[in-house]
């Protein structure tokens, strides 16, 4: 009986020894489902920031150092149009005063719109990124979805016909534009998603101009040939290439979903789910020598806004409805972990500077406009998500 | 998880020449009765038990299988690396049917994760049957296999075999929504 006890205890310690390997490697995941309030709270909250944060020349604060309370230098054209994007993205969801932030942010824009050879772009420099004059033209659309106004139309279709000449034959798009010489070779990661939605949105707002000849291009391309071509591995986490998706999904003679397209949504659908819970994983604590220290709000949003999209487009068809119940839970735990880790006004009064943090994400004690943008899209999108699928 | 890889992780999870090492030198049948009986008790319990222990703990279905690889890893390193468990200790009778056989031999902690998971995701019913068909192979070896069979290098083979399926069902949950 003895030898047996001994067995039985040596076979316990082997279970804690799994136990221990496996907790390494799995932890708890803090999720939850925030209601429609918190969400409708915390995108409030993001556009306050804006508000508070917007200089007379039209900028915005582009990153801040909590801790030491000070501004830090740069400042990113393409995020500053993404920015322009979700505040009219908020105005069209009702957040008041949203439009106005956007509007007195045009002001920047409207400075440093400028020719090339293939018409204009926003950016300067030689050679400016093709991924602003993209988001420029999304913010634009929907501006002029949210407010009827159509002052801007004449520009929003030279900036798309210039957006049609940076697509490839091959549906590639050159991520540089230089002023004299045209498109140039670089490519990016993501301003192939952000042109690709462009001129998806392009395409529902001016019917028949052919926008969604090249839209179709660069679909075909991202699908097939971009990782392949560009990222090998990891495979890129396209939260753009999911707006393009969805808005294409909105065409009146819209794609229909290729075996390949499908097999590249379903990558796409792991690789967001894989990246939440990994997130959700990081709590502070132990999880930080296991897990580092939480990801960039940016991030987080980016997740949400592809997880959203995907859903409502899926939702809409009634595809996949097996996976609709995880994927909205998945969805969930990103709004959850953008809810929870917002600074609020209470938070704020102690710092030196609240203006400056209330509303914000910081990551180590820093935030960047961005991580205000993306989080603020993703908290609209999931709340209107919800209303467009069941579970 | 395909049902397939479920099956394939219970074998290799049970490792029917692992059980076979720790089959008693004197009369098999009421041991053996035993030894199924309290595994099938143990693998319907902790599929039982799999909804509200995931909930507990906080961990999704995807991630359960992350978990449910690792185990599995473990235990087939082991079965690679380490000599076979012996049949002493072990309780006196039918009783060595229980321990050692079906606790720790048969039911190891890769075992009743690979459970857990597989009910979480394929409900209960699903893995219990899974879990019938992945034991059927160890009673076979168990009233089959000669007392002279070479047991190191069997156990070792389907430690192995362990090792892949645990990367198969790593990434299963890896790759998982």
């Amino acid at each position: 009986m003895h030898g047996v006890g001994t067995r039985l205890g040596r076979a316990a310690a082997g279970w804690l020894l799994v136990a221990g390997v496996v907790s390494v490697a799995v932890h708890p995941e803090g999720c939850r489902r925030p209601d429609d309030d918190e969400l409708t709270t915390g995108a409030r909250l993001a556009v306050e920031w804006f508000g508070n944060n917007l200089r007379s020349d039209g900028r915005f604060v582009y990153r801040y150092d909590r801790d030491r309370a000070v501004e830090e230098p740069g400042y990113n054209d393409t995020r500053h149009a993404g920015v322009l994007w979700s505040l009219w993205q908020a105005e069209a969801d009702g957040i008041a005063g949203a439009g106005d932030i956007a509007e007195r942010g045009f002001a920047y824009v409207s400075s440093r719109i400028r020719d090339t050879v293939i018409g204009p772009v926003f950016g300067v420099g030689q050679r400016p990124g093709s991924g602003a004059t993209g988001l420029l033209v999304a913010a634009l659309d929907e501006r002029r979805a949210t407010t009827g106004r159509t002052d801007l139309d004449d520009l929003l279709r030279r900036l798309g016909r210039t957006l049609a000449g940076v697509v490839g034959d091959d549906g590639s798009v050159s991520a540089d534009i230089d002023v004299e010489a045209g498109p140039g070779s670089e490519r990016s990661p993501f301003f192939t998603g952000e042109v690709m939605w462009a001129l998806a949105r392009l395409h529902l707002t001016f019917p028949d101009e052919g926008f969604d000849e090249p839209a179709r291009r660069i679909r075909r391309y991202l699908v097939e040939d971009r990782d392949r071509v560009e990222s090998p591995w990891p495979p890129v986490s396209d939260h753009w290439g999911a707006y393009a998706f969805e808005t294409m999904d909105r065409w009146p003679d819209p794609p229909v979903i290729t075996t390949q397209e499908e097999e590249w949504r379903s990558r796409q659908l792991g690789l967001f789910s894989l990246q939440v819970r990994y997130e959700s994983q990081r709590q502070g604590g132990v999880t930080r020598l296991t897990r580092g220290p939480i990801a960039l709000a940016a991030g987080v949003g980016t997740l949400g806004e592809g997880l959203g999209n995907h859903l409502l487009q899926l939702a809409r068809n009634g595809d996949r409805s097996a996976d609709i119940a995880p994927l909205t839970d998945r969805a969930d735990c990103a709004a959850a972990l953008l809810v929870d880790r917002q600074v609020t006004v209470a938070d704020a009064a102690g710092d030196r500077e609240p203006a400056r943090t209330a509303g914000a994400w910081f990551r180590l004690g820093d935030t960047q406009m961005d991580d205000q943008q993306h989080a603020l899209s993703a908290l609209l999108l999931l709340r209107d998500t919800r209303s467009g699928v069941q579970p | 998880m395909t049902l397939t890889l479920l099956v394939l992780a219970m074998v290799t999870a049970a490792n029917p020449f692992r059980a076979l090492s720790a089959r008693p030198t004197g009369p098999t049948a009421p041991a053996l009765l035993a030894a199924v009986g309290t595994t099938g008790l143990l693998v319907i319990g902790s599929a039982a038990i799999s909804g509200p222990l995931l909930e507990l703990v906080d961990v999704t279905g995807p991630n359960a299988r992350i978990a449910a690889g690792i185990a599995l890893l473990v235990v087939a390193l082991k079965d690679v690396f380490a000599a076979p468990p012996g049949p002493e200790p072990a309780l006196g009778g039918w009783r060595a049917g229980v321990v050692p056989m079906a606790f720790p031999v048969i039911f190891s902690p890769a075992l009743a994760l690979v459970t857990v998971a597989g009910a979480s995701e394929r409900g209960v019913p699903l893995a219990v049957a899974a879990a019938v068909i992945a034991v059927a192979p160890v009673v076979l070896v168990l009233l089959a296999a000669p007392r002279s069979t070479p047991l190191r290098p069997l156990v070792a083979a389907v430690g192995v075999a362990g090792t892949g399926v645990a990367a198969l069902v790593v990434l299963d949950g890896v790759y998982a929504i």
